[in-house]
């Protein structure tokens, strides 16, 4: 190695150790390769040096002897303002970079590779680890990195030659709270031996934490009499720190607020006496080696060993051990090879896939990356934004945090059209946090999206994804009732009863006044349901009379086609009267029908005249049943130059078979769905600046097109589906055109009192949120029919 | 304002009188108001209700100045020139003392890399400096091994332009002409180009020519000529050390940058100002960007040594200071309680390398059961002190308040010619003697006298009724340094051990 100055800090607060690969010696020159470990503390401060305002903050070992902040007694250095404990700082209660600079500069400058240790668990969150990251920089420390804890007292094992490739390596950190328990794996990688960390360490909080020994041991300094201002000078004693790590104490001098001196002897206290251990020993036995990392010395340093149960007898690492393991850290990052391997935690977000919203993992489980290296999502997240979007919200889950968030990223300006956006991260190991990308290249710019500035949401990840599922509501089929109060007599009209009883003998029964009946409704109620159901009260003697005319009906029309029918005046009459029965009507009625489309010709019997197309698209559309001829009908119609449409014959019919049958949306693919929705814009668009005579099967049609959701749930739903976004636009023309209409007349008043309801539910059904389950029903009311 | 040549001497300069180099530049002042003369604070304390500031004036930079006057002072000697006078001489040899004291406080700064041992390294890199025969590490040696090979490499590739120029050219070796040689030939009489060319049958004409007077080379010649005069005067002031490797390397170094320098003069290189712009080359090309620093460093240098010529007094004060600390530090029970935190300057201002809030030093000696502070410059003198112009002191204090506070007053004068100490010390004693009169809540009956030895270390004590002064010449260096620093760590054990009596 050339002659590089590397340097590892251990600058955790409690006891600081800074390990180098160099020695000034005054007057001579500057020598590289022998390790000094210069320490610090134990609970090291930094203090203020010099006046107000040409001032400087010191670190470091000066710190430690300096006799700034430590009370009145020392005059105006004793000022409490003048000294900060390097705890604070590490901890962020004090933001400001210049003190943390400080606290390391105090202790070796001018390094060309550092490498700083980081506590697992709270304190070493990815904050931290910025705010450590902002105030080297800040100290202009080059190369810096931040390895955990027990990964660079795992390195200085390594160095030792207590660990080998392969081996399982439990490390027992002590902490600010207590202990932590990390399992390492010991990996060969170009030639070196490097730990691997696949999860963040176990935290056993327990009273051997420094913290808990700390005050333990100031405690004891101050005596029974308690905190006062007589007391004072005895809290901040250097013999409470070295008490609280089981460090040998010798009396100390202390200097009291008035100036006098007054002695402290703790060489009797024995902090391993006064804090307990976990309650249960941890069980590290499926480890091959367990070593023990602590700041403490003696006695206590044996007590934290118990804590854990261990097939061999654990390994104590001395207090510098992290300290040097930075400095192996440091020399490996300065002769690029790897220092360790890191798992990132995991980072998700919620993506739309077919079957719905699903997790998303930005940073893959499982994945290891070196230290130092940068990882990017392998496959970047894809959002579907529908145009006039100004925001686009995100949701991320962070292994670390409580709570998901939702993140809003402001676009700048609404989209024109709906685009893509991908959304990937980039994170090193122990560098702070992830930086999460979004890249909307139909804008041709980059966001980035801010974890912090996100809003948190108190509930659960699944719970998310779960709301997140459009539960897109589904129009219900259209099942038009029926009722006895349609059979009876009415003041107008004769009722179906005695129709009935007059034409059943008939040879030639009044088709026109029996299909007229059926296809009155009064009270909105037929004679026969849509569903071919007869009301309840109907007596058998009056069904067989009306089997028997349908009988005669189908005779008729057989004749009809076979082309021996004497009689056409008739018409089709008696065609109308079956396809008014609804499903009741026979199958073969069915068949003929469709025959007759897939002809298409004027010499059929049916179609003499070119009126009677509406019947045969219309009849067929409300008799058909069987699965097979619905699929024989969509297959037809589908087949059909779908542009060529005639709003009341073709697009009457898909809309009768998509509104009525459970079974009908199911035999539409996108494909078609989408030429189906082009018409229903066709239908829709034909209307705008007229009297909206020929309107009524396009809201049909589209409400029927709804019933495709279920097949695909999220299908014509706003902000999924971009096809939705076509239809609303849609309704939203037409709603302003008839509103726009100055003084209409009265008719078109009417329509228009009835259609503006209709149009804002189907606006709400597209949305995704219709509130009005029948409103095929109303849709059907609203055209009189 | 009264001027006193003596900080411990009660009459002042008399009227017409000036300052010379065997006097102490002091002043006092009574009351409030600005001193209107460029001097330091050393000491302000209220007595008897009102200000009393004593006050330092820095050293003139040529043989006198005014305001006060100043008068028959040692110069220091010219760059590049070997001392020939007596006066030059003396200028020489002061200044060789004020180096040696400088690289002992800088000591302090390397020292301070490991600051959880600051006084262990200072006081072995001081007993190395006992030692002349082995001299110590200066800029100029680090440079002398560093940079030999950087000139080397540079002087077998200076870097040259080609430049354009107008010259006479015969005709057939012109190859380009530009607008002001068409103009200079449309004026030649003549109507063809032959006749314009006149009989030497040669017209102006654009030619290039090699030229090595760029700015990084001037840069390299002036720190070639720098570096050769620093090194001269670093030889100049370790003539002891004529056998030691160190020598050898510097001599050498010097002698190649003589040579480099001449062959540079030869080339047609000036010699740049000390306040150029780096360009492209003195920043990127790497040995020239190491000549621009070291230039640097040594210009650096050059600048401020003005300022520690004036106020070497200030320096010499950090430098008794630091003997004093050491000297307590070195005693076996002694244990070091509080100390503030030592910032050092960049360059040092009015003759002070770095900055230290008070107290410089606490010690607790654990055995004897005494605190002892050593104190330089105090904010709070008090009364004895500020009326005895000592602006040094040790405080021995009792911690558990059974016997009354001592403290001993240490006068550090500095003086360009060395100081009789006999006389000066009677004379302190007797004002120490004087002060035993004021009532007060400190003993203050011991006093120390740290002067420049130059060249003839001693110790001497006066006693007079209960005051005692002990007064020490001491050097930077060598021999001097080794007696001086046992007779201050001897003073030192007295004064703790068996100071109560």
């Amino acid at each position: 190695m050339t002659n590089r100055k590397l340097c590892g800090f251990d600058i955790n607060g409690w006891r600081d150790f800074t390990a180098r690969n160099w020695r000034a010696v005054p007057g001579e020159e500057e020598e590289i390769g022998p390790t000094t470990i210069v320490p610090s503390g134990p609970l090291s401060s930094v203090v203020r040096s010099g006046d107000e305002k040409t001032g400087i903050w010191i670190g470091g070992p000066q710190a430690d002897l300096a006799p700034h902040g430590l009370g009145g007694g020392w005059g105006e250095v004793g000022r409490q303002e003048r000294r900060v404990t390097v705890r604070a700082l590490l901890e962020k209660k004090e933001a400001d970079l210049d003190r943390l600079a400080s606290a390391f500069k105090g202790s070796a400058q001018g390094a060309a590779y550092n490498v700083v240790s980081i506590d697992e668990g709270q304190s070493g969150g990815e904050e931290a680890q910025e705010h450590l990251l902002a105030a080297l920089a800040k100290g202009k420390f080059r190369n810096t990195t931040l390895v955990w804890r027990p990964v660079l007292a795992a390195l200085h094992a390594i160095e030792e030659g207590l660990v080998a490739e392969g081996q399982r390596v439990g490390i027992v950190c002590h902490g600010t709270a207590g202990l932590s328990v990390q399992k390492l794996l010991m990996r060969a990688a170009r030639g070196v031996l490097a730990p691997e960390r696949r999860e963040a360490a176990l935290q056993l909080p327990c009273a051997l934490g420094y913290e808990h020994l700390v005050r333990h041991a100031r405690e004891a300094a101050i005596g029974e009499a308690g905190f006062s201002a007589r007391t004072a000078h005895r809290a901040v004693a250097r013999s409470v720190a070295r008490a609280a790590l089981g460090l040998t104490c010798r009396p100390e001098v202390l200097r009291m607020q008035n100036s006098d001196w007054d002695t402290l002897d703790l060489s009797s206290f024995d902090v391993a006496e006064v804090a307990d251990g976990p309650q249960s020993a941890h069980d590290l036995s499926d480890c091959d080696v367990v070593l023990v990392e602590t700041l403490a010395e003696g006695r206590l340093k044996a007590r934290i060993g118990a804590s854990v149960k261990s097939r061999n007898p654990v390994i104590d690492l001395p207090a510098t051990a992290a300290a040097s393991g930075a400095l192996i850290a440091a020399g490996r990052a300065a002769r690029g090879e790897p220092i360790y391997f890191d798992f990132l935690p995991r980072l998700s977000t919620i993506v739309f896939a077919a079957t719905g919203p699903t997790n998303f993992d930005l940073v893959r489980p499982d994945e290891t990356l070196e230290a130092g290296r940068t990882y990017r999502s392998p496959e970047p997240a894809s959002l579907a934004i529908p145009a006039g979007q100004k925001a686009v919200s995100v949701y991320l889950r962070k292994e670390a945090a409580e709570h998901p968030r939702k993140a809003t990223v402001s676009l700048g300006e609404p989209l024109k059209d709906q685009s893509r956006v991908a959304l990937w991260v980039e994170q090193k190991p122990a560098a702070g946090r992830a930086r999460i990308f979004m890249e909307a290249r139909d804008l041709g710019r980059n966001f980035t999206v801010d974890w912090e500035e996100a809003q948190e949401d108190a509930r659960t990840w699944s719970e998310i994804v779960d709301s997140l599922t459009p539960r897109a509501s589904i129009p219900n089929r259209l099942v038009l009732p029926c009722a006895g109060q349609a059979w009876e007599e009415s003041n107008r009209a004769p009722g179906l009863f005695d129709l009935l009883g007059q034409e059943v003998d008939l040879d030639r029964p009044d088709w026109n006044a029996l299909a007229a009946k059926l296809a009155m409704r009064p009270a909105g109620r037929y004679c026969i349901s849509s569903d071919g159901d007869l009301p309840p009260e109907i007596r058998q003697a009056d069904i067989e009379r009306l089997d028997r005319l349908t009988g005669k009906a189908i005779e008729t029309n057989r004749r009809r086609l076979r082309r021996n029918n004497p009689d056409e005046a008739a018409g089709n009459d008696a065609l109308k009267f079956l396809t008014w029965q609804f499903r009741r009507c026979p199958a073969e009625v069915a068949d003929w029908l469709i025959d007759c489309i897939q002809k298409g010709s004027r010499t059929h019997p049916f179609t003499r005249h070119h009126a009677s197309w509406k019947l045969i698209f219309q009849g067929l559309g409300r008799i058909i049943g069987d699965e097979a001829q619905e699929e024989r009908a969509v297959a037809l119609l589908l087949s059909s130059r779908i542009e060529d449409w005639v709003w009341e014959r073709e697009s009457a019919c898909m809309a009768f078979l998509l509104s009525r049958s459970a079974t009908a949306p199911l035999l539409l693919d996108r494909h078609s769905v989408e030429r189906l929705v082009q018409r229903t814009i066709a239908d829709f668009r034909m209307n705008l600046g007229t009297k909206y005579t020929r309107f009524h099967y396009a809201p049909f049609l589209m409400a029927g097109l709804l019933r495709w959701r279920l097949k695909e749930p999220v299908a014509l739903v706003a902000g999924i589906d971009p096809l939705a976004a076509d239809l609303l636009s849609i309704l939203d023309e037409t709603e302003k055109d008839l509103e726009g209409v100055g003084d209409p007349e009265p008719k078109l008043e009417r329509r228009r009192d009835k259609y503006l309801p209709i149009l804002s539910d189907l606006k709400s059904e597209l949305v995704g949120e219709g509130a009005n389950p029948d409103l095929l029903l109303d849709i059907y009311s609203a055209g009189g029919g | 304002m009264r001027y006193l040549t003596r900080p411990w001497s009660s009459h002042g300069l008399q009227n017409g009188a000036t300052f010379g180099p065997e006097d102490c530049l002091f002043g006092e002042r009574e009351g409030e108001g600005s001193l209107g003369q460029e001097a330091a604070t050393l000491l302000s304390a209220q007595v008897r209700g009102q200000r009393r500031r004593l006050v330092l004036f820095p050293y003139p930079k040529r043989e006198a100045a005014l305001s006060p006057a100043r008068q028959g002072f040692p110069v220091r000697p010219r760059k590049g020139h070997e001392p020939a006078t007596e006066a030059e001489i003396e200028g020489a040899r002061a200044l060789q003392h004020m180096n040696e004291v400088l690289a002992r406080i800088q000591e302090l700064e390397e020292a301070l890399e490991d600051p959880s041992n600051t006084w262990g390294r200072l006081r072995e890199a001081w007993r190395r400096a006992e030692d002349e025969e082995d001299p110590k590490m200066a800029e100029i040696v680090r440079q002398s091994r560093h940079m030999l090979p950087v000139l080397r490499d540079l002087e077998k590739r200076i870097r040259r332009v080609l430049r354009r120029r107008r010259e006479l050219t015969p005709l057939d070796r012109v190859q380009e002409m530009d607008r002001a040689s068409m103009v200079w030939l449309s004026r030649q009489p003549g109507t063809s180009i032959a006749e314009r060319a006149g009989s030497s049958q040669r017209i102006l004409a654009t030619v290039r020519r090699e030229n090595f007077d760029t700015l990084e080379n001037r840069v390299l010649h002036a720190y070639a000529r720098l570096a050769a005069d620093v090194a001269r005067e670093w030889l100049r002031e370790h003539d002891r050390a004529k056998a030691s490797t160190r020598f050898a390397q510097v001599e050498g170094f010097r002698k190649s940058c003589k040579s480099l320098a001449r062959r540079l003069a030869d080339l047609g290189v000036s010699v740049a100002g000390a306040d150029v712009t780096p360009n492209y080359v003195l920043m990127q090309d790497k040995s020239y960007r190491e000549v621009y620093e070291c230039w640097q460093r040594l210009l650096l240098r050059q600048r401020t040594e003005d300022d520690l010529w004036a106020w070497q007094a200030q320096t010499w004060t950090d430098f008794a200071v630091l003997a004093i600390i050491l000297a307590i530090d070195e005693l076996e029970e002694a244990e070091l309680i509080a100390q503030s935190p030592i910032s050092w300057n960049a360059e040092a201002e009015l003759g002070r390398w770095f900055e230290q809030d008070r107290p410089i030093a606490v010690f607790w000696l654990r055995e004897t059961g005494r605190i002892v502070e050593v104190q330089s410059r105090p904010e709070l003198p008090g009364t004895q002190l500020s009326l005895a112009r000592a602006h040094v002191a040790l405080r021995v204090s009792d911690p558990t308040r059974d016997e009354l506070p001592r403290r001993v007053a240490v006068w550090t004068p500095h003086t360009l010619r060395r100081l009789e100490l006999e006389p000066e010390a009677n004379e302190a004693a007797m004002l120490l003697q004087q002060l035993q009169q004021l009532a007060a809540n400190e003993v203050l009956r011991h006093g120390l006298i740290m002067t420049p030895a130059r060249g003839k270390a001693e110790t001497i004590e006066a006693i007079r009724g209960k005051a005692r002064v002990r007064a020490i010449a001491l050097g930077p260096a060598g021999a001097d340094l080794a007696q001086g620093f046992e007779a201050v760590r001897d003073f030192v054990r007295s004064e703790i051990y068996g100071g109560a009596s």
